[in-house]
């Protein structure tokens, strides 16, 4: 059976710059099924537009250890980070998912079965949650997602 | 580092997106609609045609860093900001663009190329001769020494199967 994880990152938003990457193995095929997008900054109206798109390179990031949802699993094999200071290297043009919402809101994605967004077996590949587009001020956010492998 | 180039819509279609799409139905209209079972895609910088990479489905690499913004509301949510357009780039053209965004930092391995982005090579028309995968005006001469430079010739067995790795397959 699948192994289940969570990663949970708190990022400010700003715009074009990579929130959150899941990076695969040539072992594994991660699985996104569920995303979770909010704030606790103080209320203002400003609003972004999310996008998780497939990267071939992960970029640089800042490392983040998934945590085991069931703590009788072994230490993930796919690797994240959030917050790129050197963006992967995207597909052009293939949007897996985009998400609009006012920091105001929760937003939440759950896949429905056989709709998990899959990262492929190959090495340095994965997902990345991007921060597409920002209305108002970048704010920090806290995502979390939860994916199997 | 340049400032960025802003373009409001309002004021009219953009120019660079819409040279942008000129290009593409260029080549679209040169090549065709498909090329080798997919839509040719040409680099937004140099204008060749996009290899095909192991897991991109025949798209290029976008651009590091945003090339130009439109000015607009975030999607759905009516608040004002600004979209930053990408540019899709070969291989070349990407590590140049890595280079210039982020000049200490090292380009990646560029990932497993499934075709080139020459596709592969167009079946012969009639009357004409391959050599080493290259089209070659047949003529009644000979072909010349030259010519044949490097040629392998296939072995009659290699041409009709080996008597002796019979598998029963043929």
């Amino acid at each position: 059976m699948a192994r289940r994880y969570s990663l949970v990152a708190s990022v400010t938003n700003t715009a074009s710059v990579t929130q959150v990457v899941l990076t695969s193995t040539a072992a594994i095929r991660p699985q996104i099924y569920d995303l979770l997008i909010g704030s606790a900054a103080a209320p203002a109206d400003n609003a972004a537009n999310y996008q998780i798109k497939r990267f071939t390179a992960a970029g640089t990031t800042t490392s983040l250890t998934p945590q085991a949802i069931d703590n009788a699993d072994p230490a993930a094999t796919a690797t994240s980070g959030y917050n790129a200071s050197v963006e992967p290297t995207y597909t052009a043009n293939a949007l897996l998912l985009s998400i609009s919402c006012n920091q105001r809101t929760t937003a939440r994605w759950l896949a429905r079965d056989r709709s998990e967004l899959i990262a492929p077996a190959t090495a340095a590949n994965g997902l990345g949650l991007f921060s597409a587009t920002v209305g108002g001020s970048a704010v920090a956010q806290t995502y979390t997602i939860l994916y199997e492998e | 580092m340049a400032r960025p180039i802003l373009v409001d819509p309002a004021d009219g279609p953009c120019e660079i997106c819409a040279a942008w799409e000129a290009s593409l139905t260029a080549m679209r209209q040169k090549l065709g609609p498909r090329v080798d079972g997919r839509p040719p895609r040409p680099c937004a910088r140099c204008g060749e045609l996009v290899g095909v990479y192991e897991n991109m489905f025949g798209a290029g690499f976008r651009s590091p860093r945003p090339h130009h913004f439109h000015l607009g509301a975030v999607e759905g949510t009516g608040v004002p900001g600004r979209v930053g357009m990408f540019e899709e780039l070969c291989w070349d053209c990407y590590t140049k663009a890595f280079a210039e965004a982020y000049p200490n930092a090292t380009c990646p391995d560029a990932p497993r190329q499934m075709m080139a982005a020459t596709q592969k090579p167009l079946p012969a028309p009639d009357g004409q001769l391959l050599i080493n995968g290259a089209v070659q005006e047949r003529t009644t001469e000979r072909p010349r020494a030259e010519d044949l430079a490097g040629v392998t010739l296939a072995a009659p067995d290699e041409l009709h199967g080996s008597p002796t790795a019979n598998d029963g397959s043929w």
